[in-house]
């Protein structure tokens, strides 16, 4: 089968979606997303090149790692489309379609600029989902994401055209060309990459960067949400693996990323929220793994980015089924849905086992790569940063978010179980995410580099478990004693309240002072203006020293006293 | 949204909590036994990359201290930045 552009089918069938009408608009998207997977696994793979302005572009490369990708955004976009079949709004169908095409075309692009054309299309689709709440809230919290999510874009863009003057190539490959298992410095990198590495670091949510996803993410609709959590922060990752695998500061990077999301996450009350802090701490433990750079390093990243993809997804799936129902996903309303969820509790539970780590689910067979490449290079205080972060994944991700939501108090609430589309979706993400933690060895043979890591020998597994349910026991512990922080209506400042508080507040300020200097200095020159009027006024009056009428003989006196100096002057000559 | 909120009496989980609990703690001390039954065993397939790791319970002991570590530092952090929750659209 001759090779199409990876995506290109969902970005433009998504456009004759419109035709089928509310109702079916859905399943349009769903046979979309099926029928780009089926083109995606059949055809060639040989590159596409297209001539642009005389530049020659690779607008399809697809390789190991682009295939792996490929594949799980995929199913992603699958497992979201069956989840919304029961949206019957278009926009959204559509955004989706276009949002996971361009996606999956963005990690397939062999150039730089049709990975920039790739970029701002998944920022602009994206933000629909956002919108699509309709309320005040979420379209200023849309707009803020737009704002960032553009300027990643340009940033990128700027350092594709830097990098262009520089080297004379717009191939996206590793900027330094580094193998697997060297590594280098942010300032081996000329100011191109350094931009285009700025870019990335706002997509993947790097430290101080972060905040959009907080931001905007739990504001999004029940569906949209399950949408972004698989594919905005995920290129970024295969965008940092592509072209800087081995920079030794991301290493750091990560590690703060996995640390400061856990403490926030304690004290959330929104559960959405709190799964978009713990989607940056996952991201953390990629950027650590990108740093590393080793074969290890970059195959766990990868197996951790696919699972992670699934599991999160199943997370906000659980979610979004509760706002669904409910109506509101703070935990301060919640509690005690086992007995009107009982499904959407059990996917709950399994994406929650699946994300901390527990042997036979996902996550435990990648995050541990990461962990292992990083101990292997002797990075004792790495390790141990993923090590905590680790126990904090459990408290957010494995406890807080099925605790509150279904267990906890009961609220008194009685709802019916989630719509049979959420169901099935569910169903297929938990499914992989215990088929991947059993059947690993068929995620490891798609991996970019050949690996022989066994990630059940027994010390893994009962380190794992001990570390796991020690922490389990230590919430029991903190909620017997009533030390566990309480769940508490209220807003957590984060990074956003610089841009949504300090800046305008000192803006406003700033124009008080400007209008108070204004009001003085106009002040002053009046008042300067007005004396200045008033002398004129006297000296130039009847009364004045010039408006006055003088007499001849005063003229005359002083004619002759000039007289006399010209003749005293004309003696002394 | 319309909620009926009959049907309160307390389901499997609510009545067995200690059951839980227990079972919980009783999976804690297994892990235990479990380590110390095959900690002979452990640098054949496993070798430690660090000297803290060949100390008994050790990722026990970590996993513990690091999630209530985790817990106090978001209460310490609550008290700076916890703010009203219609704050920003106030």
């Amino acid at each position: 089968m001759p090779n199409v552009p990876p995506g290109l089918l969902m970005i433009l069938g998504a456009l004759l979606l419109p035709f089928l009408g509310k109702r079916f608009s859905a399943y349009g998207a769903l046979i979309l997303s099926s029928a780009s997977l089926a083109i995606f696994c059949l055809a060639s793979g040989e590159p596409i090149h297209v001539n642009w302005f005389g530049q020659s572009l690779n607008i399809v490369r697809v390789d190991n790692l682009s295939f792996i990708f490929g594949i799980v955004f995929h199913i992603a976009a699958i497992t979201a489309s069956i989840y919304a079949l029961h949206v019957e709004d278009t926009k959204q169908h559509i955004a989706g379609m276009i949002y996971a095409g361009s996606a999956i075309a963005a990690c397939c692009a062999g150039d730089l600029i049709t990975l920039f054309v790739c970029w701002e299309l998944t920022a602009i689709s994206s933000v629909v989902f956002v919108w699509a709440t309709g309320t005040r809230r979420s379209y200023r919290s849309g707009m803020r994401y737009l704002i960032i999510q553009v300027m990643s874009g340009v940033l990128l863009l700027a350092g594709a055209m830097i990098h262009f003057q520089q080297s004379g190539s717009l191939e996206f490959s590793h900027f330094l060309n580094l193998s697997p298992g060297e590594t280098a410095k942010i300032f081996d990198y000329g100011l191109g990459p350094q931009l285009i590495l700025l870019a990335f670091g706002m997509k993947a949510a790097f430290p101080l960067l972060h905040n959009w996803l907080q931001d905007s993410y739990p504001e999004a609709t029940a569906t949209g949400t399950v949408f972004l959590s698989a594919f905005t922060t995920k290129l970024a990752i295969y965008a940092l693996i592509r072209g800087f695998a081995g920079t030794e500061e991301l290493i750091w990077i990560g590690c703060a990323m996995t640390l400061f999301p856990i403490v926030f996450a304690v004290i959330e009350n929104d559960l959405r929220r709190v799964l978009a802090y713990s989607l940056n701490n996952q991201l953390g433990f990629m950027v650590v793994g990108i740093g590393i750079g080793t074969e290890l390093a970059i195959n766990g990243t990868v197996a951790h980015a696919f699972c992670h993809i699934i599991y999160k997804a199943l997370l906000f799936m659980s979610m979004g089924a509760v706002l669904y129902r409910v109506g509101t996903v703070k935990a301060t309303e919640l509690g005690g849905l086992h007995k009107s969820m009982p499904l959407t509790t059990i996917f709950c539970m399994i994406g929650a086992g699946a994300i901390s780590g527990f042997p036979l689910l996902s996550g435990f067979i990648s995050k541990s790569m990461i962990i292992t490449a990083a101990a292997e290079q002797h990075q004792f205080w790495v390790w141990v940063i993923l090590l905590i972060a680790s126990a904090g994944v459990m408290e957010h991700s494995g406890i807080k978010i099925p605790f509150f939501a279904f267990f906890a108090h009961d609220s008194g609430k009685r709802v019916k179980e989630a719509p049979w589309n959420m169901l099935i979706a569910m169903g297929v993400a938990a499914v992989f995410c215990v088929g991947l933690g059993v059947a690993y060895p068929l995620l490891y043979q798609w991996l970019p580099y050949a690996s022989d890591y066994h990630p059940y020998t027994a010390p893994h597994v009962v380190m794992q478990l001990q570390l796991l349910l020690f922490a389990a026991l230590a919430f029991v512990v903190l909620m017997k004693t009533g030390l566990y922080p309480a769940e508490i209506r209220s807003t957590n400042l984060d990074t956003d309240w610089v841009y949504r508080r300090a800046l305008p507040t000192l803006i406003q300020g700033l124009g008080v002072v400007i209008a108070i200097v204004d009001r003085a200095l106009r002040f002053a020159f009046l008042a300067v203006f007005r004396n200045f009027l008033r002398l004129t006024e006297r000296k130039f009056n009847e009364k004045g020293t010039y408006g006055s009428t003088w007499s001849t003989s005063t003229m005359t006196f002083w004619a002759t006293v000039l007289l006399a100096i010209c003749l005293v002057l004309n003696y002394l000559k | 949204m319309k909620h009926e909120t009959e049907n309160l009496e307390p389901s499997w989980f609510e009545r067995n909590v200690q059951l839980i609990i227990v079972g919980l703690v009783v999976a804690c001390i297994g892990t235990l036994i479990a380590e110390w039954i095959c900690r002979p065993f452990f640098d054949d397939h496993h070798p430690a990359h660090f000297p803290i790791e060949n100390v008994f319970g050790f990722q026990a002991a970590f996993g513990f201290v690091a999630f209530v570590a985790v817990v106090f530092l978001g209460r310490l952090l609550r008290l700076v930045i916890k703010r009203d929750e219609d704050y920003y659209d106030a």
